[in-house]
């Protein structure tokens, strides 16, 4: 394929409230989220396996902390399934949005962005309800300035057969440089913001550990989670390093250039590429270290020692990961008369010009002073971490004009424009007051559609076709199946999806249109009953 | 003559440079203007009790 595979994302919310706590407050905003019809349909959590590790190990189940045992019925959770084929769910503390299987990094950001209108929506519904006092207000952002933190993640389909090795290997590379260009800004350094100080990203310092399975403690750089929801010829990696960033641009590239990257590890033998090779030459000598200086490092020069003796800047190490795509894509694709790989698709095309555009920016801004960083307004459109800098650095030049920027932090004044940018609340926040300065990569009238329509080209159409059709007669669903309830006949129908590249509306539209019942859907796509 | 022939088109690069100077200059000013207006509403914002909302956003951990 390309920049094309299946991707989907989830994104964790901060929520607040005048009192109660956060588990209460999360149970309160998906509760808005259920109509009465969609709201007792279950999650299906047979399939789910936590504990399967990609390096081909399994956690012994008495050893994984409770936490990890997202397969074990809960009994207070909450689910939703959203008419799009995404999913509303309680996690821990927090209400979190899954978006539906989508193809590509454009539209991935376009049911991204649909998930805070679903997660919006139902915090009004909340608040209406009377639910905490009508104070339900939620964020999109990674930490509290306090120690803690929760997520964003993405998650790609690729080929299994490529090595493991060869995907943390390279993975780790991206993950710890990407930052320059994926960050959203953040005050504080450290997990508790200990040290005052401006960041490129939220989540740099909460990571401990390189490659490993879990994903609450000790989190790793690369997450083993093997748990593909897909054809036993692949495999899904899941991505739990990413910003929760509001800005468009981030977000295409943080998705297209890692799905360029796996593209690059799966045809790397077709192309003649000793990728062992190429990935030594890129090894960090301590990935997590790196990855707390490249986030702490707005100078964007610093030096990053490899495993092989010399040194690397963040923004070489992405120059060096983005020519072994064009390499690859050269020999894989053949080039035109201006040397340009032919790419396959319009994607692909865009998020390869994004990418560089991507390396431009960071290039200017590194050798770009105070003053210039301020006015760089076309690099701040497409930087999310620039341009909260700048917001911060002005209101800093306001409220101290005296004090050095790092010091002037302290005022929690400043601190409140970190939080105020990720308000989900479109008055409260900073970010929709500045959203249209930013480059958008999908119009409001896109991101509305997909809140309530699901992608034609995966399993998620069907899956948001019956439940928005016929939502009284699911009785569970998960990525992976479809089980009604008991038919006229008493029999319940069960659909299996493995394949998230099949049951599409080219697939299933006809039997939808044909059907007066979920059953006769089922029948008609050879469901098994029991 | 080829001279002759050049400078009219030299002059008129000159002046398409200039305006193009002066579009940029008058775009990054009302960019800037734009941006302070911007900042006015966001320091409203700042001034309800920041103390107390920053000291109040408190989370517990996720995933």
């Amino acid at each position: 394929m390309s920049v094309k595979r299946v991707i989907g994302t989830e994104t964790e919310y901060a929520v607040t409230a005048a009192h109660g706590n956060p588990v209460q407050w999360s149970f309160d905003v998906i509760a808005g989220a259920a109509d009465g019809r969609a709201r007792r349909i279950r999650w299906d959590y047979r399939q789910e396996d936590p504990v399967n590790d990609m390096r081909g190990r399994r956690l012994e189940r008495a050893a994984a902390r409770p936490d990890m045992l997202t397969d074990e019925p809960q009994p207070h959770i909450t689910n939703v399934l959203a008419d799009n084929g995404g999913r509303l769910y309680v996690d821990h503390a927090h209400p979190e949005y899954s978006s539906p299987e989508t193809t590509d990094p454009f539209t991935a950001v376009v049911y991204d962005t649909a998930g805070d209108m679903l997660m919006r929506r139902a915090a009004a519904r909340a608040n209406a309800d009377g639910r905490a006092d009508g104070t339900l207000r939620l964020y999109r952002n990674n930490v509290d300035g306090k120690g803690a933190s929760w997520g964003a993640h993405e998650n790609y389909m690729m080929r299994r057969d490529v090595p493991f090795d060869d995907v943390a290997a390279m993975m780790t590379a991206h993950f710890v440089t990407r930052q320059q260009y994926t960050g959203s800004g953040r005050i504080g350094i450290g997990e508790r913001g200990e040290r005052p100080g401006f960041q490129l990203s939220q989540r740099a310092d909460y990571f401990h550990m390189n490659v490993a399975l879990q994903t609450t403690f000790d989190r790793p750089i690369v997450n083993t989670r093997d748990e593909p929801h897909a054809p036993a010829d692949m495999r899904r990696l899941h991505v739990i390093v990413g910003d929760a960033n509001r800005m468009d641009v981030p977000r295409v590239l943080k998705l297209g250039t890692t799905s360029m990257l796996l593209w690059t590890l799966e045809h790397a033998d077709d192309a003649g590429i000793d990728i062992d090779a190429r990935l030594g030459e890129l090894r960090l000598a301590d990935p997590v270290d790196a990855m707390h200086r490249v986030s702490h490092d707005l100078t964007l020069a610093e030096p990053l020692a490899l495993a092989e003796g010399s040194v690397m800047t963040a923004w070489q190490i992405q120059v060096m990961l983005n020519a072994l795509v064009y390499e690859t894509a050269a020999a894989v694709h053949g080039v035109d008369t201006r040397g340009e790989p032919i790419w396959p698709d319009r994607e692909t095309r865009s998020v390869m010009m994004m990418w560089k555009q991507a390396l431009v920016d960071i290039a200017t801004i590194r050798h770009a002073d105070v003053c210039e960083r301020l006015q760089a307004e076309g690099e701040a459109s497409r930087l999310e971490w620039l341009l909260k800098w700048q917001i911060i650095e002005r209101m800093r030049a306001r409220l101290h004009p005296d004090t050095p920027f790092d010091e002037a932090l302290h005022d929690p004044r400043l601190q409140m424009i970190d939080l105020k940018w990720a308000s989900l609340d479109d008055e409260g926040s900073i970010f929709a007051k500045l959203r249209a300065r930013t480059e958008r990569t999908a119009s409001d009238d896109e991101v509305a559609e997909a809140s309530h329509t699901p992608p034609e080209d995966t399993r998620a159409w069907l899956r948001g076709t019956l439940v928005t059709r016929w939502p009284g007669q699911i009785r569970a669903a998960s990525w992976t199946r479809i089980t009604t309830l008991d038919d006229p006949d008493g029999m319940q129908w069960t659909l299996d999806m493995a394949n998230p590249l099949a049951y599409t509306r080219e697939q299933c539209s006809a039997a939808v249109a044909a059907a007066d019942d979920i059953w006769d859907v089922m029948r008609a796509l050879g469901a098994h009953h029991d | 003559m080829p001279q002759e022939q050049r400078s009219p088109s030299t002059q008129h690069d000159d002046t398409a440079a200039a305006e193009t100077r002066h579009k940029t200059t008058t775009r990054a000013d009302a960019g800037i203007d734009d941006l302070d207006a911007i900042l006015d509403d966001i320091e409203t914002v700042l001034e309800t009790n920041a103390e107390e909302y920053v000291s109040g956003f408190v989370q517990k951990g996720g995933e």
